[in-house]
């Protein structure tokens, strides 16, 4: 498989997207450790950190301006469920803490991850409910594709690189508003040590992209740090 | 901002002696450029004539390396192992269950459903060794009595309500010789 016309491939479709809608643009910064613990043959316990630092946040057409501001910090809890072969359903909770008042979000998910001869698949199904003081709930559908590509041989082991690409749909109710939300992340991830993984790359939001009215695309520089304990 | 990097740099203070105190299971499998194969391993997969590109690997664990060899050969996925001088060590070919010989499939398929609640059957391959020459003829579907043969069969099994891919392996007439629990990688990276 042809690792540079994946990736340059994608860095195109990344952009082709941004070239529609004249709305609001976020550019920053997003970095995540992730923690996993095995508890028994059956369940799983993940505890998940996740910061945002905005350094743009303009709309299309106008001067850009440096703007370091830090946005929030999410603490989430996951506890999953083996259920079949490669299959978890999992529930769990997040605390959004940001200037503004708590924001708590309760989380389903169905997961599916397959062993494919080069590569490994993962398919997400979820829905999170979000519930603060200010606003009304918002309900969220989601559907993400995750795979992992071993840039050295037909796995991605210890020391080496790969390519990880996640492609997340995603449709939200908050009354009286709906809108969809396409997400593209390609990143280069390393398994640094056997239970230690660290992936860099960009996470691309889109929203209301089927109509091809942006009214908010966020650039977002990844860094994920992935702990097995 | 700072506060979170401190956070940061505190969870990496302490998560990271659990990876060096954990004893790291050496097994690593990368490509290789025909070069850096063994004269008489390319050889050998030369003389099984695929026409189709040869993809060469180097299996290492802690003791030990092996060659590996994967293509397709007349439709059907070829995986050649050498040791580390280029010796032959066996040629696997995967097949469907139900070509392998039916008396075969039979004696399998009744130790499969003594062996597990439920199963399916993922890989078969059959597993052909002996002297180069004797699987070179297997390889051809030419008469040879000289090589061995074996069945390694991916199932996925539930066992005590539990679900896992194990490895068996039976010989020519099919009885139980192992088995092996495949363990799967760790996935949170694209899970979470």
């Amino acid at each position: 498989m042809n690792i540079k016309i994946i990736l340059i491939g994608l860095f195109c479709a990344v952009l082709g997207l941004a070239a529609f809608g004249q709305n609001l643009y976020q550019v920053g910064l997003m970095p995540s450790v992730n923690l996993n613990k095995k508890l028994d043959s059956k369940w799983e316990v993940n505890v998940k950190t996740e910061a945002r630092q905005y350094f743009y946040q303009d709309a299309f057409n106008e001067p850009s301006k440096i703007d370091f501001q830090y946005d929030l910090t999410d603490f989430s809890v996951i506890g999953s469920r083996k259920v079949g072969l490669g299959k978890k359903i999992t529930g769990g909770y997040l605390l959004r803490v940001s200037d503004a008042s708590p924001v708590h979000r309760f989380i389903q998910q169905f997961i599916v991850t397959q062993q494919l001869r080069s590569f490994r698949l993962s398919h997400r199904f979820a829905t999170d409910q979000t519930l603060s003081f200010e606003e009304p709930t918002e309900y969220r559908l989601r559907y993400r594709i995750a795979s992992e590509i071993p840039l050295n041989g037909q796995r991605a082991d210890l020391k080496e690189f790969y390519v990880k690409v996640n492609n997340e749909y995603l449709g939200s109710m908050q009354q009286p508003d709906f809108y969809w939300e396409v997400r593209l992340i390609p990143m280069l991830g390393y398994t640094a040590f056997e239970k230690h993984k660290i992936e860099l790359g960009i996470d691309y939001r889109n929203r209301s992209f089927l109509n091809f009215v942006a009214n908010r695309q966020s650039y977002w520089a990844r860094v994920n740090w992935y702990i097995s304990l | 901002m700072e506060r979170l990097l401190s956070f940061y740099i505190l969870l990496f203070i302490v998560t990271t002696p659990f990876s060096f105190l954990a004893q790291e299971k050496l097994e690593m499998e990368s490509r290789l450029n025909n070069e850096e194969v063994p004269e008489s391993a390319l050889l050998y997969v030369d003389s099984i004539s695929p026409k189709n590109k040869v993809k060469w690997y180097l299996d290492e664990s802690i003791n030990f390396y092996t060659y590996e060899a994967k293509f397709v050969h007349r439709s059907k996925r070829h995986s050649v192992e050498f040791d580390s001088l280029g010796n032959l060590q066996d040629v696997e070919v995967e097949v469907e269950f139900e070509s392998l010989p039916s008396d075969a499939c039979s004696v399998i398929s009744d130790y499969l459903k003594n062996d597990n609640q439920r199963y399916k059957i993922k890989k078969v391959q059959i597993q052909y060794s002996g002297t180069p020459d004797a699987v070179l003829d297997a390889v051809n579907d030419e008469d040879s009595n000289k090589h061995f043969v074996r069945y390694e069969l991916v199932v996925k099994c539930k066992k005590d309500d539990e679900v896992h891919l194990y490895e068996y392996l039976f010989d020519a007439d099919g009885r139980f010789m192992s088995i092996a629990k495949i363990l799967p990688l760790k996935a949170s990276n694209i899970e979470y």
